[in-house]
């Protein structure tokens, strides 16, 4: 059996060189490396941090020839190691892991993105965007502050609609409160999501009639498939590993 | 130099083993597994199990806590789908996760007279399980009746993988000793907790979990040197191993073979470069084999 390049760890000594803060603890990492081949939109990298144990992952955002954006947000000591980091440090990276999302056949297309949820969905606009495919996006965050990359999506969407839950900028409510009276959702052919899992739970309550699939956060451990430490329930009953089975699912094969 | 370590008639190439449960079935990164002394595969159960419920894994600095419990695809699945699948060239042992005598006499008996499988560990310490693994492995009495019974069904080797969790790993080590084990497995993860006091609740989704990670490397080699000094039988070690002077710190305390556990999970290719640092301590030491200072921890 020949696994798949993504089972196999791939090391990378990259540095790098833009640490910029979008918001209260939201930090773009852009790292260069000296070795990269393809990325697909939801593959993910795992850094190593001088503050854990194991690596953290982080979903790639975006990418510029040999550099690559990713989007952390400080939630403890690994993440926070790494927002302090300054331009020129060395980074010991592994990846590209997990599958690449399935691209679409036809548009419109729409990206669903709560919080730091946005990051996976711009480079997946992106890569839509130069398959020509219509894409828009909706943007919710809990404040004006924490909305991030709208700038970004702006110059590759078709339409940004954005929300916040204090009404600090766009819709006022949450993205699943504003989202089935948006005209545009009748003529979209395929979602794709990413945020909290509450969200996850809210859109599969809405069933919106056209697949959805979602980009998964998960505590990881290998993030090669060896140690089943980022289960996330089936249908089947079965937990499935978001590093390699994932990290994007049909939201249907889902429990939540 | 020669690696080698014999355990009995069984050989390994060099001292370092993949530990259960942090390499999966050995169906990737083979280019590793290829390398090392011995493999032990993901705890194997006689009925398929789906594990316990996220989230399974924390860390801090220097340790890894998990309650994976022992998601596997039973025996059936592995005697049919996976086990085929494996494709290495180093002793495959089948770690085997039973909740009483007669799971492990069904899991033995299945998949003793398999030429692919090289030799048995047997999970008497899994702190992540209700029935089985550590409540096994706490009693002196159980331990004995285990291996006494595996024993009595393969004359393949027997590795008894114990605990020192609320129990006296001493007194456990003697009975699987004395019930004929090949090798004591020194230690399994230990209880821990963590706790998120938000909700006032444990963080992980089975409510504990098992501790293991470099923090534990003092607690386990202070074991490794008591036990292999009061028992007859080879001590294999299992705590926290990073490098390759770790490697040689368990092998003076007694130690014949080291497993590598959680920093797989850092880096699977970890034993590559955990092999290569022993080596050149060993150049650089003129040792000339493991055995040259496998228990050559001077007194004080």
């Amino acid at each position: 059996m020949t696994p798949a390049s993504f089972l196999v760890m791939k090391r990378h000594q990259a540095t790098l060189l833009e640490n910029r803060r979008l918001g209260p603890g939201l930090y773009s990492l852009q790292v260069e490396f000296e070795d990269l081949g393809d990325v697909e939109p939801g593959q993910f990298f795992e850094f190593l941090t001088g503050a854990r144990f194991l690596r953290r992952a982080f979903s790639v955002a975006d990418r510029d020839a040999m550099r690559l954006r990713f989007v952390l947000r400080v939630v403890g000591k690994g993440t926070a190691w790494l927002s302090q980091l300054t331009e020129g440090s060395k980074l010991n990276l592994a990846g590209p892991l997990g599958q690449g999302v399935a691209m679409p056949s036809e548009g419109p297309v729409m990206l669903l993105a709560g919080g730091i949820g946005a990051a996976p969905l711009l480079y997946l606009a992106r890569k839509l965007n130069e398959q020509r495919v219509e894409v828009d996006a909706l943007l919710a965050a809990g404040t004006k502050e924490e909305l991030i990359l709208t700038e970004e999506f702006g110059s590759l969407c078709r339409k940004v609609i954005l929300a916040t839950d204090d009404g600090s900028c766009g819709h006022k409510g949450l993205l699943t409160d504003i989202l089935p009276a948006l005209p545009a959702i009748n003529d979209i052919q395929i979602f794709y999501a990413c945020g909290p899992e509450s969200m996850f739970a809210a859109l599969k309550r809405l069933d919106l009639g056209k697949p959805l699939y979602a980009f998964l956060e998960s505590r990881m451990g290998c993030g090669t498939g060896l140690c089943m430490g980022c289960g996330v329930l089936g249908r089947d009953g079965r937990y499935h590993r978001v590093c390699t089975e994932g990290p994007v699912f049909n939201l249907e094969e889902i429990e939540l | 130099m020669n690696l080698e370590v014999f355990l009995g008639k069984a050989r390994f190439r060099n001292p370092l083993v993949l530990a259960s449960g942090t390499f999966g079935y050995g169906l990737t990164h083979t280019h590793v597994i290829d390398r090392m002394g011995a493999f032990v595969t993901k705890g194997i159960t006689v009925q398929e199990r789906v594990g316990n419920p996220p989230p399974r894994i924390w860390d801090t600095a220097e340790t890894v806590i998990n309650s994976v419990g022992l998601e596997n695809v039973g025996l059936k699945r592995f005697k049919e789908e996976t086990l085929p699948l494996i494709h290495i060239s180093t002793p495959l042992y089948v770690n085997l996760a039973g909740v009483d005598l007669d799971d492990f006499r069904i899991l033995i008996k299945s998949l003793r007279d398999d030429e692919r499988v090289a030799g048995f560990e047997l999970n008497l310490s899994c702190p992540n399980v209700k029935e089985g693994g550590v409540a096994l492995g706490q009693s002196v009495d159980r331990v004995r009746e285990v291996t006494s019974l595996a024993r009595s069904l393969t004359t393949k080797p027997l590795w008894a993988k114990l605990t020192s969790n609320f129990c006296d790993v001493r007194q456990t080590s003697k009975a699987a000793a004395d019930a004929g084990a090949d090798a004591l497995v020194l230690i399994n993860t230990l209880n821990a907790l963590v706790i998120d006091i938000k909700g006032r609740k444990p963080f992980l989704g089975a409510g504990s979990g098992g501790l293991s990670g470099p923090a534990i490397k003092p607690y386990v080699l202070y074991i490794v040197k008591e036990v292999s000094r009061q028992i007859n039988i080879p001590v294999i070690a299992s705590g926290g191993v990073t490098s390759g002077t770790d490697v040689i710190e368990y092998l003076l305390a007694g130690a014949s073979l080291v497993q590598l556990g959680s920093i797989n999970l850092v880096d699977p290719e970890a034993g590559l470069r955990i092999l290569e640092e022993l080596k050149r301590y060993f150049e650089q030491e003129g040792i000339s084999s493991p055995a040259g200072i496998i228990g050559q921890l001077e007194e004080r």
